[in-house]
């Protein structure tokens, strides 16, 4: 990313409140910009007010004050243009793994014929070519994920927002999964802003780490290393244990 | 053996014991055949009184008229659940006026359905349809209260809203609690039939038995009973079948 460009994504001294004006604020005056085509990630304890941001960028909550601005225009409800991977059970358990991917080609615009074709290619991209007739229910909880991320990419849009997308999987699969998005991630770029209480996994994927709490944003680090990481490459864990302190 | 095969299997030998146990019991001679014959017994000399074409007839016009009222419980019962679900304001208009008219059984509709709509086809009907229009209005609008918001979520970040967002997502989302619904109301629609023709008809099932209990036939009573489970077992089964396919297999083994 080049510093000079325009950001994609920008929030800009967002506060979000629920209930009446005395409940204490979910988030306070948070302000980030996310650059085309960079991987962001949101890290923070439970209940910090993660979820609840990418919701507002989402456009699926809106802020109590401040605004969001995607290519400069303020956004006001959920749209094609930013796809959602929910952190677990968003599968519409009536349609096949082929079907709900198809669902999300037919959004976005393509007739039945050319999602059928984009189905089957998500679905080989993330490596469930031979379950497509299977339903979600029968599907484990990490190829149910792949099916999710397959559906948001179908819609093809240029931001991609994931709530702690893996957040239910063990670890093996959880790394697999990683490398996995990583790849589709470089094969066809978008802004990605990924929400995880795991600093590993931050630091696996991330071009940015923003830490939150507190309901503001405690840091931002860049992140700044090749990929594919090494997890025990030192400079990343010299971070790690710096981000680690942070929190304390 | 395939385990449904199984289960229908279980179930049949289920039915040839009871069966068999009440046929014992009724030759032992405790209690006298006039007032409890045994099984297969009742059912021969039910079907020498009542020949097969006759009782077919009663049998015809008795699942007409349950069609019939469940078909219109059935539509207007989605409809009102879907539309008082989605739409909140209409949806809190309408739900007192279910609660207060749902606790009273249909029977009690049946003098108001005469005054309304005479003896004849259409207070049966009526009848049949508030039996079917319950289950399946209180079904449906559970299902859409429950609908998990992570899906209707999911729709809206694919751009979905309004009327599409109901008819993508809601809907599809609340078919399994549409088929618990169909379900029970259909059996309801079975019972309170056969209890409306006991008091107003000149056909069917329930008159078959009314009648017979007059003419002090009691064979004929027991096979006015039986043939109400079988029909009531059969179409059942054959409802639970369509819903099955209907439902895909996204709700497999939530129906009662
Ligand atoms: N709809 C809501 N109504 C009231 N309070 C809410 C609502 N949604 C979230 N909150 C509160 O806002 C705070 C932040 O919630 P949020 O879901 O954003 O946290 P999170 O960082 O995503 O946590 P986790 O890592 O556990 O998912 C919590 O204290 C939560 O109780
Ligand atoms: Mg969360």
């Amino acid at each position: 990313m080049s510093a000079s460009a325009a950001p994609k994504i920008e929030v800009l001294r967002v506060s979000k409140q629920f209930g009446d004006a005395a409940a204490a604020p979910v988030l306070r005056d948070v302000d980030l910009a996310c650059a085309e085509n960079e991987f962001v990630c949101l890290l923070g304890r439970s209940g910090c007010g993660k979820t609840t941001l990418l919701n507002i960028i989402a456009g699926l909550v809106p802020p109590t004050a401040g605004e969001v601005r995607v290519d400069g225009e303020v956004v006001t409800g959920p749209g094609r243009g930013k796809g959602m991977v929910f952190q677990q059970n968003a599968l519409f358990p009536w349609l096949s793994a082929r079907g709900n991917v198809e669902f999300g080609a037919r959004r976005s615009g393509l007739d039945k014929a050319g999602a059928g074709r984009v189905a089957d290619e998500l679905l080989d991209l993330v490596g469930l070519r031979d379950y497509g007739a299977r339903y979600p229910g029968e599907l484990s909880g990490g190829m149910q994920q792949r099916v999710a991320i397959a559906r948001a990419l179908a819609l093809d849009p240029q931001i991609l927002l994931m709530d702690e997308p893996f957040g239910a999987l063990d670890e093996i699969t959880r790394l697999d999964m990683q490398a996995e998005l990583l790849r589709v991630w470089s094969s066809r770029r978008k802004t990605v802003v990924f929400v995880t209480h795991s600093i590993m996994e931050a630091l696996a994927l991330g071009d940015r780490i923003v830490v939150m709490g507190g309901g503001s944003i405690a840091a931002i680090h860049d992140v700044g290393l090749e990929r594919p990481r090494s997890r025990s490459d030192p400079a990343l864990l010299r971070l790690h244990d710096t981000i680690w302190q942070g929190l304390h | 053996m395939n385990p449904r095969a199984a289960n229908a299997l279980l179930g049949a030998a289920g039915i040839l014991l009871t069966l068999g146990a009440w046929e014992l019991v009724a030759r032992s001679g405790i209690v006298s055949q006039s007032v409890f014959p045994a099984p297969f017994h009742a059912l021969a000399t039910g079907l020498a009184k009542v020949p097969l074409a006759d009782l077919g007839g009663h049998v015809w016009i008795s699942l007409q008229r349950i069609a019939l009222g469940f078909a219109a419980g059935a539509l207007l019962g989605v409809g009102l659940a879907v539309a008082g679900g989605w739409y909140r304001t209409f949806g809190n208009l309408v739900r007192p006026v279910v609660e207060l008219l749902r606790p009273i059984p249909p029977l009690a509709w049946i003098p108001m359905a005469i005054v309304w709509f005479g003896l004849g086809e259409p207070s049966k009907v009526f009848v049949i349809f508030l039996g079917a229009f319950f289950p399946v209005l209180t079904n449906t609008w559970k299902g859409m209260a429950n609908i998990d918001p992570t899906l209707l979520r999911a729709g809206q970040t694919m751009g979905l809203s309004g009327p599409e967002l109901l008819l993508k997502v809601a809907i599809p989302a609340t078919l399994p609690d549409i088929a618990t619904g169909l379900r029970i109301g259909w059996g309801l629609a079975f019972g309170v039939l056969v209890a409306a023709e006991l008091i107003a008809a000149e056909s069917g099932l329930g008159y078959l038995i009314m009648n017979a209990r007059q003419l002090g036939e009691v064979e004929v009573i027991i096979l006015g009973i039986l043939v109400i489970g079988a029909a009531n077992l059969v179409t059942d089964n054959l409802l639970a079948r369509v819903l099955a396919r209907w439902l895909n297999r996204s709700s497999e083994g939530s129906l009662p």
